[in-house]
């Protein structure tokens, strides 16, 4: 899976591509994980370039945000829209992490955290 | 053809497959963004499921996929050989509180049951069957 991982003034940001399913999500987690483990504190999930999501990846994004919250990092989601935004509803995971509606915003919120 | 279907193996790697066979289907048909999101979601959870507890044996399994059109819905159906299992059984998962309170599991079978119209499950024999269908839009 193609995963962009980048930083900006402290922010790490993540921008998975494709779709996160049982194919992908391990990877995808694995990522997530290893960043927060090397130690960045403050990271930023862009879904913006993610078809959809399957329980498998809703279960490395709950992981990745318990991992966080136990190395009191702080996680937060963007680009969360069309089918990817639908299948947050019905999950009723948008109450489980920080959403936000831009990138902008939400690299914002995150670094200020 | 307005239908297809598919047999693999009891294997996770087989799912990238099953993708491509669902996107092309949809692709054949013009399948709306949303119905083909529901299939491409809904064939992920029963299938990972199945592939990961529906065998108490370390042998190959072939599972059987189909998709058609019919009467104005795409009905899908899984059918395997593995341990009786009726996913519509299972109880609901948990839909609140904070990260540290939700639970891994359970989420999978909720999303089957909302992204389609119908969901049903059937034992015959040796064999679990599941069929779900969503109506498509506009189709008749």
């Amino acid at each position: 899976m193609e995963i962009l991982v980048g930083q900006s003034e402290g922010v790490s940001t993540v921008e998975p591509r494709g779709r996160i399913d049982s194919v992908t999500a391990k990877e995808f987690g694995d990522r997530v994980c290893a960043l927060i483990r090397s130690g960045a504190k403050r990271v930023v999930i862009d879904l913006a370039n993610i078809a959809y999501i399957s329980s498998a990846g809703f279960r490395a994004l709950l992981i990745a945000g318990k991992l966080a919250e136990e190395t009191e990092g702080k996680l937060a989601l963007c680009g969360v829209a069309g089918e990817v935004q639908r299948l947050f509803e019905i999950s009723a995971f948008g109450t489980a992490f920080q959403i936000y509606p831009t990138r902008e915003e939400c690299i914002a919120k995150v670094r200020a955290a | 053809m307005k239908r297809a279907e598919l047999r693999i193996a009891n294997r996770l790697a087989e799912l990238e497959s099953v993708r491509q066979w669902i996107e092309r289907f949809g692709a054949a048909h013009e399948l709306p963004v949303p119905v083909l999101t529901s299939l491409l979601v809904s064939f992920d959870e029963v299938l990972s499921n199945i592939i990961s507890y529906g065998y108490r044996d370390e042998e190959d399994h072939e599972i059987c996929l189909s998709i058609a059109l019919q009467g104005g819905a795409v009905v899908a159906e899984v059918e395997d050989d593995g341990v009786p299992y009726d996913p519509l059984g299972a109880p609901p998962p948990e839909l609140s509180g904070a990260i540290s309170e939700r639970p891994l599991g359970g989420l999978g079978i909720h999303f089957v049951r909302t992204l389609n119209d119908e969901v049903s499950y059937e034992r015959r024999g040796n064999r679990n069957r599941l069929s779900f269908s969503k109506r498509v839009p506009g189709a008749s």
